[in-house]
């Protein structure tokens, strides 16, 4: 204990230096942010507010990444809790900061830019470290941070048995790093370093227990399928460094209206700028956020620690696609073909997982489905231009996503690492607290009315509605078919888990007990920000007029939907709401009274058709991998490893090199022979036949045969 | 000039122990010594074909006799008189280029050359094929000298022949002067021929690579082996030397003192060896295993020089073969530079199977031979100072090239 | 100023040559290096080996002085006097040279001479 309390000591005082250092750093950036008074006093006030804030900003930023170096290197110095109460502590630094700003952002929304130091400059592109927070990032910011404290908060009880907590911690703090620098990024390559970094974070912690197969598996899957996304996203960027000339933010999104209607030429196909950069983006969204086609990820990646998934693949690192499509949407407005695209695939995604989630057994992998539902929500939310909502949505979803899963985990903790719903039930009056959480998340998912899911969904909904475009018509039927199906499998998901009788050993349910403080705490914060979030925060995110987004998205005026949205009939407003609250009651019904029943689904062939079909995730595993997988896997090892790799490459190459170099060797040591004869006739040899090569070009004259008798 | 002295002294401590031991410590060896390095010395600062040939000549007469200079041994009079009838052969082809030269324009001096042949009213057909066969013998007969292929023939076997110091002095010092006087009257009187003396370094330097390393590679025997690398080295200069740009003309020399330096530590090794063995003990190149075993540290530093010589990348060697790539590829010659890769691969190959007989090779059958051997090296001071010098240079001259490059920055200033 | 119709031709050669132009001497010149060269080649014996290159020595020589009387300045004939000296230098070398390896072998035969092939 004295060497984690001097640890501790030392932790302070570097935190002393780092405010000290980045104090007298901001020196140096004397951006004019608010100069309006002439007082004197007021000015250095202003200038200490100014300083004192660079200093919150870098806070924000490097506290996780101190955190994580700690326990990450010095783990097994400062000990398990040392390492766990460090890296929470700084991420409370930097989670406390960001809502001091999102909250002062409600009074002024000032958004702050600057630039620390050049990071590359090749002939004309130039790249800095630099930073830029404003509304949007805020948001994201609060959302980011407060999950990722209360996840290790309730990580530190969650594993607190597993050897290798410190590394565990050391990766979420990294990961919360990651996460950071890429919504503060203030040009894409930036962004890039920070989602390349969360992707590989999420990889190490799907990976955490790396001696599971199935966690191998996910774990190879999700960071492979990603890099189909990122490999778009980075042809993306490539695409508008060659139209635009540059990668930052600023310059890129105020040069988009000249680069309507322009196209450039890639082989012989014409390619309109915009669309064409929009869509790649949009790949690299769909990649992260796990919309349809790229989506398979997501639901394998339950195969991490529950926290985990609470934090990256609820309320994290999915939403880096969306606050993608959210930060570019200056660029992306300016194509209402890719809004289309986005919309479609949104509501399509909506649907399928929704359906998906209907069928499936594992407790945490109805949840992993129901945030892809919500993503498909937030994505067609972007699609049709409604992005505050989206963001509204994506930070709901955050607070009651990331409170089913750490609820799921507090049952799987307590029941002793059983994820089949069918195996557990009749919790609920053993596990009252966490049953209690588990029904504000799901009525909150659900879209219950008044709590923090009913607000978003409803506007996206209506904001879908109000385009009143076929895309926009599609969304919103698909997406209340969703909501009927979210609201089903949630209380479904409660019903086997919690209502029904108990279906498991005797001997787990002997030894259950509610969890620990340090897994309870996160669970009251998250239901009290699903219960609230919504309501207090709808008026300044979503509320007509509201300037609390000013710049940070743009809404091109011929796609703003918000206000047809606002004045719809009511019977369409009311139809989202209806339709959840109608799967609720069917819901309960059905499994309530006519369980008996539900025999017949596996009984009739074409029930059981559709039972396959939504259990098995409609084939879509099945069809990548014959499809692809091992046409892929067939076609490499034929021909470009046997073909080209062992074969023409080896060939020319180190085979090819290696023997004729022996060959040469031996008949050059042969015509080494020792006889002076030998030496000198290789020699005239040479010089009879290189003069013939200078006399070529010159035409033949007495000279010539002169030199050829002197050579002779 | 002082390149050349330093380099000589260099090489005669170097050979010290072994010429105490081999007894011809005579008064003799050491005049024609400094006879030679005297004519060496001189040659880059001939401005005229006479003086070039004069120079020329005492320096290969001197050479032929140091060659043969250990009169009881066969292997040093064969090697003697091989290098005897080559030399005697290369200056007949010098001395005809002058002559054709001399026919061409009617002056020997290269100052009255330069203007000459800088006016372009000055030739017609006639001139210009004398002066093609004029340059391009004296290049034959120059190529003979720095064992440039396909005239290196002479070489593995003067090396091999003769005495190890002698081998030593050969490798070491003349090679920097003759090229410089090579590239001197290149760039100074024939300048517009650039076209045609680029075209012909080329292919010198390609016939270079290819010989040189192809036969290096199965050489067994260590002096042999040292002729092909040199080359191969020499291939590499003047693949640089044919950019005719200023940039490569320093880095010709700047190779040149790398490869001086590399090969005063190599072979004041294979002296010591020589010296410490009760028989010829560096004659193969498989002598050399397990010298880690028996001294660790000169077994590591000549791993170090190896490496250099190799071209591994901290190292000096690497530095060398690198500027020499940079600039044929700043010429533009993608193919050249290909080739240059090619072949620094191969060459990189044969010193690293050098480096596994120093540290690895256990599976040497006779293994008797160790025991004839005393089981520690003992080094004189002389001797220590030369080979960690040359290590010295040879190892961290490409972390702090500039005094190199600068000299060979004046020189390169020098030539035009 | 060279000019073909001066090497082959009959006409502009400087009086005191006679009859005889630029082109004779180096005929004789040139049949003189051929020689040696061919002689170079052919034969086996280090001696005659040797006097071929001497050959090739004088045949450049020849070229020389007669291009020097053709410029009419003295470099050629000069150098060839250095030419001469040089090459009584090496015959002595090589005499030495040969002496030696009679002693040794019993043979001036350059085909005997092969121990340091490989």
């Amino acid at each position: 204990m004295v060497v984690e309390k001097k640890s501790v000591v030392v932790f302070y005082k570097s935190l002393f230096c780092f405010f000290y250092f980045f104090g007298q750093m901001s020196e140096r950036f004397k951006v004019p942010v608010l100069k309006t008074g002439k007082n004197n006093i007021l000015r250095k006030f202003e200038s200490c507010f100014v300083r004192l804030s660079y200093s919150m900003f870098f806070s924000i930023l490097f506290f996780p990444f101190l955190g994580s170096l700690f326990a990450g290197f010095f783990g097994r110095f400062v000990g398990r809790k040392g390492s766990v109460f460090l890296s929470t502590f700084s991420i409370f630094i930097s989670c406390f900061f960001s809502w001091f700003f999102f909250i002062s952002s409600f009074y002024s929304p000032i958004s702050f830019h600057f630039v620390l130091f050049p990071w590359m400059s090749v002939s004309s592109l130039f790249i800095y470290w630099g930073f830029l927070f404003d509304s949007l990032t805020y948001v994201i910011l609060i959302v980011v941070t407060s999950v990722s404290l209360l996840v290790h908060l309730y990580s530190s009880s969650y594993i607190e048995n597993d050897p290798h907590l410190p590394r565990f911690i050391s990766y979420l703090s990294l990961f919360t790093f990651f996460m950071l620098i890429l919504i503060t990024a203030d040009n894409f390559i930036q962004m890039f370093v920070g989602w390349e970094g969360v992707g590989l974070c999420s990889f190490l912690l799907i990976n955490f227990w790396f001696t599971r197969i199935q966690a191998n598996k996910a774990a190879i899957k999700a960071i492979f399928i990603n890099r189909i996304g990122d490999y778009g996203l980075a042809l993306g960027i490539f695409a508008l460094y060659l139209a635009v000339g540059s990668v930052d933010y600023a310059i890129v999104f105020s040069y988009v209206p000249f680069l309507v209607q322009n196209s450039f030429y890639f082989f012989i196909f014409n390619f309109d700028i915009v669309s064409c950069v929009s869509l790649l983006i949009f790949i690299g969204a769909v990649g992260k956020s796990a919309q349809l086609s790229l989506h398979t990820w997501l639901p394998d990646a339950i195969e991490g620690p529950t926290p985990v998934s609470a934090l990256i693949h609820a309320a994290t690192i999915v939403t880096a696609g969306v606050f993608l499509l959210a930060r570019s949407s200056p660029f992306i407005e300016y194509s209402s073909f890719i809004l289309n695209v986005i919309t479609f695939f949104g509501a399509s995604t909506a649907l399928f997982a929704a359906t998906t989630g209907l069928l499936q057994n594992d407790l945490k992998k109805v949840i992993a489905y129901s945030t892809c539902s919500q993503l498909g929500y937030i994505v067609f939310a972007c699609g049709v231009s409604a992005y505050h909502v989206g963001v509204f949505h994506l930070a709901n979803h955050a607070f009651f996503k990331a409170l089913l899963f750490l609820c799921a985990g507090s049952v799987i903790h307590a029941i002793g690492d059983e994820q089949d719903m069918r195996k557990i039930g009749g919790l609920a009056k053993l596990l009252p607290f966490t049953y209690s959480s588990i029904v504000i998340g799901s009525l909150a998912l659900g879209g219950f009315p008044f709590l923090s899911g009913f607000y978003s969904k409803d506007i996206i909904l209506e904001n879908a509605y109000g385009a009143f475009s076929s895309a926009g018509h599609f969304s919103f039927f698909i997406g209340s078919v969703a909501a009927f199906c979210t609201s089903f499998y949630s209380i479904r998901l409660l019903y086997l888990t919690f209502l029904s009788p108990a279906n498991g050993f005797k001997k787990r349910f002997e030894n259950i007990h509610e969890s620990s403080f340090a897994i309870s705490f996160p669970l009251v914060c998250l239901a009290f920000g699903s219960i609230f979030f919504g309501f207090f925060i709808k008026d300044s995110f979503i509320g007509l007029g509201s300037s609390f987004f000013n710049q940070s998205i743009f809404i091109a005026p011929f796609h703003l939907n918000s206000f047809s949205g606002e004045f719809l009939p009511s019977h369409i407003k009311l139809f989202p709401s209806f339709m959840a609250i109608f799967g609720m009651f069917s819901s309960f019904l059905l499994f309530n009274l006519f369980r008996s029943e539900l025999v017949f689904f596996k009984l009739n062939p074409y029930l059981r058709f559709f039972y396959t079909f939504f259990n098995k995730k409609w084939f879509f595993d099945k069809f990548y991998v014959e499809i692809f997988g091992q046409s892929g896997l067939s076609f490499a090892f034929q021909h470009t490893y046997s073909l080209i790799d062992r074969g023409f490459f080896e060939i020319f190459g180190p085979f090819g090199i290696s023997n004729s170099t022996q060959f040469f060797s031996i008949s050059f040591s042969f015509l080494s022979s020792g006889h002076l004869y030998h030496y000198l006739f290789s020699i005239l040899i040479f010089i009879f036949s290189f003069s013939f090569f200078i006399l070529s070009p010159f035409s033949f004259s007495p000279i010539f045969f002169v030199l050829i008798f002197f050579m002779m | 000039m002082l390149t050349v002295i330093a380099l000589s002294i260099f090489s005669l401590i170097g050979s010290y122990a072994y010429l105490q031991k081999n007894y011809f410590f005579s008064f003799e060896y050491f005049f024609l010594f400094i006879l030679a390095v005297f004519s060496i010395a001189g040659l880059p600062y001939c401005f005229d074909f006479i003086g070039v040939y004069l120079f020329l000549e005492l320096q290969s007469l001197i050479f032929y006799t140091l060659a043969s200079f250990n009169r009881t041994s066969s292997f040093s009079t064969e090697a003697g008189v091989k290098y005897f009838i080559i030399g005697a052969f290369s200056s007949g082809l010098l001395l005809f280029g002058i002559s054709l030269i001399y026919g061409a324009c009617g002056s020997l001096n290269f100052e009255v050359l330069r203007v000459l042949l800088f006016d372009s009213n000055f030739y017609n057909n006639y001139h210009i094929i004398l002066c093609f066969f004029g340059l391009f013998l004296i290049f034959c007969s120059f190529c003979f000298k720095i064992s440039a292929a396909p005239f290196h023939f002479w070489s593995p076997e003067v090396y091999e022949g003769s005495a190890s110091s002698v081998s030593f002095f050969f490798a070491v010092v003349p090679k920097i002067s003759l090229l410089g006087t090579l590239l001197h009257f290149c760039s100074f009187a024939f300048f517009e021929f650039s076209f045609f003396w680029e075209v012909l370094f080329i292919i010198f330097a390609f016939f270079s690579f290819s010989f040189g390393s192809f036969s290096a590679v199965c050489q067994k025997k260590t002096k042999k082996f040292l002729a092909f690398s040199s080359v191969t080295h020499v291939g590499f200069i003047i693949a640089a030397a044919s950019t005719h740009s200023f940039s490569g003309m320093t880095n010709v020399f700047f190779y040149l003192f790398i490869y001086s330096f590399l090969s005063i530590s190599f072979w004041s090794f294979i002296t010591f060896l020589n010296a410490q063995c009760f028989f010829n003990r560096s004659s193969f190149l498989a002598d050399f295993f397990l010298v880690n075993k028996q001294n660790f540290l000169l077994g590591g530093s000549l791993g170090l020089v190896l490496f250099s010589i190799a071209g591994i990348p901290p190292l000096s060697g690497f530095g060398a073969k690198f500027f020499s790539f940079i600039s044929v590829v700043e010429n533009g010659s993608i193919f050249l530079s290909f080739i240059i890769v090619l072949f620094a691969v191969i060459s990189c190959f044969y010193y690293l199977r050098v480096v596994k007989w120093v540290f690895f090779d256990t599976s040497y059958a006779n293994k008797g031979m160790l025991y004839q051997c005393k089981p520690f090296f003992s080094i004189s001071f002389f001797e220590s100072i030369t080979f960690t010098s040359g290590l010295f240079f040879s190892c961290f001259l490409f972390i702090a090239p500039h005094f190199f490059i600068l000299i060979s920055h004046r020189i390169t200033l020098a030539l035009f | 100023m060279i000019d073909t119709a001066l090497i082959v031709g009959q006409s502009g050669f400087p009086d005191p040559m006679g009859g005889l132009t630029l082109s004779h001497y180096l005929f004789v010149s040139a049949a003189m290096m051929a020689i040696g060269l061919i002689g170079f080649m052919s034969r086996r014996n280090l001696i005659i080996m040797f006097l071929c290159t001497e050959l090739m020595f004088q045949g450049a020589g020849i070229a020389l002085i007669a291009f020097s009387r053709y410029h009419l300045n003295y470099d050629g004939q000069t150098f060839v006097i250095f030419v001469l000296t040089i090459a009584a230098a090496e015959a002595a070398m090589a005499l030495a040279l040969v002496v030696l390896l009679f002693r040794r072998r019993e043979s001036l035969s350059s085909e005997e001479w092969s121990e340091l092939k490989g």
